[in-house]
């Protein structure tokens, strides 16, 4: 069944779901997101949303803000 | 860097360098992983230890002795991949691919093997000998995380050794590795799949010269259309790289996906199969209280009451109370003016030349007010600024301020990561300015410049501000009230007026943790240390040339020509030598401002108005030499020719506004 997607903003507090996609141009940011690992395939944890979206990726936490978390796309688990 | 023995070497050599001098061994790794921890343990030597991703912003060198051997340990800033785009990273790469080590110390966080090895992978493509360094395996083993060192060490073809940098654990074993690794030849470059592996090959079978670095990391930049990388292949290949710049071209064009988003990608997937095969976790990550504390700061419920503590009790009581009230008394009124002072004095009576007397003991000395004002008013503020600094440094709270921040500051056109620079800039803005490096985009970097050198006061100028307006809390509300306010419009001007994308804030937020008095010791010592040398020294310099320019009368002239400006601030013309002679020594600005005010010619408007025209004016020459240096001349002095006529506006309509008010 192939999983719906959406963008990392669209996620509720504490949400675990799975990088399908990074959006958008192959630019710095998105250079920066696969460098530190977050690519598709990748497991996350949604933790805060305002000011900006905190995000928890094996043992590690990232801030990312609004315009680079909804380049981010994530397929819930079923 | 690129010290002519680059040619030396050919890819998949080994490492020993050529000629009989000593091994050169590079730490690299992403940030806020220990290199500069383990670089302190190989050297003995201090650099900056942060836990703040990306503070280290310049590659040190040390000398330590590993088997017995003298060797160089080079410090580099951090970096997550070969083709990072901030400053600091470009010029980690340039220094690889120079050449410029022979052995590879990557330095990675136990806790997130995954995360590090792609760079590992990549290193090993460089095709110089590499041992792998994995660090804090103290934290690791606390949360459960086992390593299977040989298996790793074995698929990877290099040493693989667990350390805990600053406890000094694993640190014989890791020296005896690096000295094997430069025995043995380089490893094997990785080999991957899915069409980026067949291309890198296909790529690399076709380079015939010699480079600096192994065929498999050119072949990859290769087909990511790098320059640099294009113009090193046609400077070598004899057929001027034709051929393999077509087979490059031909093969990226194959691709679905930015070619270098497919590399990335299928680096990450062989880290993640190497971890997996290697690194095990009985139990997820606890929620200890580090994790719960970092949580509580960064949300604005509870993190913005914990900043106003943290202000409060940082700045305003330790910084400002402490630092620069009670030891800034002290030392001024005990130390200098009961010994000290009359100690110089009684010194220099012998000598008969008065103008050699005024150099150094005179109402503007040398050593009575140069070596009082470093020593009794600056060391005191600023060693409590640093301290306060470093705390908060080592703790790891600056990422969650960059957080808390970050939605306010783009709308001056900067990323929270900015924040550090802006909070360092209050202790010295000369040494904010070189930490803007740190910031990702040139223009964040220019904005963050020039509010710098615009609106955020030093610890200079702020302990003479707090000493003149003591008595004035009035004033000195209007004081803050007129430079927060400037920085705000001014900055929000400056973000619509630069061209260029705005800037996008993503960070790692390290854990919490409970600060190393060591370290803060060390980074504390390390700050004041680079301050004294790097800023005081201009100071003394300058000092002796406005002396010349006293005895000449040159000064006269050129502040009888800034009569006219500050007389139409409303302050009478003996300001001007103050505001002359402020930019070239702080000391005798200050001083000259509290003599005025003294003797009463300053009333409390004139004081105001003086006040926040110094503070906006750029602060120092030291500051405006680091502005060209990072920024460039035209830059630099593009800034310096729109800050003077706000600054002095500024002045102007405050002048204007509080005499009507009155």
């Amino acid at each position: 069944m192939p999983a719906e997607t959406l963008p990392l903003t669209d996620l509720a507090l504490g949400e675990r779901a799975c990088v399908t996609e990074l959006s958008g141009f192959y630019d710095a940011p998105a250079a920066h997101l696969v460098a530190v690992g977050v690519l598709p395939g990748t497991e996350l944890t949604l933790l805060q949303r305002y000011p900006a979206f905190v995000f928890r990726v094996g043992n590690t936490e990232f801030a990312v803000d609004e315009g680079l978390a909804r380049r981010i796309r994530v397929g819930k688990r079923r | 860097m690129a010290d002519g023995r680059a040619s030396c070497h050919s890819a998949g050599g080994t490492g020993l360098p050529a000629d009989s001098s000593r091994l050169r061994v590079a730490l690299v790794g992403t940030p806020n992983v220990g290199k500069s921890a383990l670089f302190n343990r190989l050297t003995g030597r201090y650099v900056t230890v942060s836990n703040y991703p990306g503070t280290s912003v310049e590659i040190s060198r040390g000398a330590g002795t590993l088997g017995g051997e003298q060797v160089e340990v080079i410090d580099t800033p951090g970096m997550y991949s070969l083709t990072g785009s901030s400053e600091e990273q470009r010029m980690v790469r340039r220094f690889l691919f120079n050449g410029g080590a022979d052995v590879l110390v990557q330095v990675a966080d136990a806790k997130n093997l995954s995360r590090m090895l792609s760079l590992t992978l990549q290193l090993v493509e460089l095709g110089r000998p590499t041992v792998l360094a994995v660090n804090m395996m103290d934290e690791a083993v606390r949360h459960g995380i086992e390593l299977d060192v040989t298996r790793l060490s074995t698929q990877l073809g290099i040493a693989v050794v667990p350390i805990v940098a600053v406890e000094g654990s694993g640190i014989e074993d890791l020296k005896r590795a690096i000295i094997r690794g430069a025995r043995e030849r380089a490893p094997l470059p990785p080999v991957y799949g899915n069409g980026v592996g067949t291309a890198m090959r296909g790529v690399g079978a076709q380079l015939a010269g010699q480079y600096p670095i192994g065929t498999t990391a050119l072949a990859a930049l290769l087909i990511q259309a790098d320059e640099e990388a294009i113009a090193a292949v046609r400077r070598t290949e004899a057929d001027g790289g034709e051929q393999v710049l077509m087979t490059a071209r031909r093969l990226t064009e194959t691709f679905d996906a930015p070619v270098a988003y497919k590399i990335a990608l299928e680096r990450q997937q062989a880290a993640d199969d190497l971890a997996r095969g290697s690194v095990s976790q009985s139990r997820p990550f606890g929620a200890d209280w580090g994790t719960r504390l970092g949580h509580a700061l960064a949300r604005p419920s509870t993190g913005i009451p914990a900043l106003l503590v943290v202000l409060y009790l940082g700045l305003y009581k330790f910084v400002g109370q402490l630092g620069g009230g009670t030891m800034v008394d002290w030392l001024e009124r005990v130390l200098f003016g009961r010994h000290i002072n009359p100690f110089f004095e009684r010194l220099f009576l012998g000598i008969p030349w008065e103008p050699v007397r005024s150099l150094f003991v005179g109402e503007y000395g040398l050593l009575t007010l140069g070596v009082r004002y470093a020593v009794a008013v600056i060391l005191p503020i600023v060693g409590a600024f640093f301290l306060f600094f470093s705390l908060l440094e080592d703790s790891g709270y600056f990422p969650r301020l960059a957080l808390l921040v970050d939605r306010t500051f783009k709308r001056l056109g900067l990323s929270g990561r900015a924040v550090i620079p802006i909070v360092l800039g209050l202790a010295c803005d000369t040494m904010a300015t070189m930490v803007t490096r740190t910031l990702e985009t040139k223009r964040e970097r220019v904005l963050a410049t020039f509010l710098l050198a615009l609106a955020i006061p030093c610890s200079a100028q702020l302990g003479v501000i707090m000493a003149l307006m003591a008595q004035q809390p009035l004033a000195l509300s209007v004081w803050l009230g007129v430079v927060i306010a400037t920085f705000v419009v001014i900055g929000a001007l400056g973000a619509r007026v630069l061209p260029g994308e705005g800037p996008v804030f993503h960070m790692e937020l390290p854990p919490l943790r409970r600060p190393r008095l060591s370290n803060v010791v060390t980074k504390t010592v390390a700050r004041m240390q680079w301050y004294f040398l790097e800023v005081l020294p201009l100071f003394l310099l300058a000092s002796v040339f406005i002396w010349l320019g006293h005895l000449t009368g040159v000064f006269e002239l050129l502040s009888r020509a800034l009569g006219p400006l500050v007389r139409s601030l409303g302050l009478p013309p003996e300001t001007a030598t103050v505001f002359l002679f402020g930019f070239f020594r702080r000391d005798y600005g200050a001083a000259g401002l509290f003599d005025l005010q003294r003797q009463g010619v300053l009333d409390v408007v004139q004081v105001t108005v003086a006040a926040v025209t110094l503070t906006l004016f750029i602060p120092c020459v030291a500051q405006f030499l680091m502005m060209l240096k990072e920024r460039g001349v035209r830059t630099a002095v593009a800034m310096f020719v729109l800050i003077t006529p706000i600054a002095f506006g500024a002045g102007f309509l405050l002048n204007l506004v509080l005499r009507s008010v009155r």
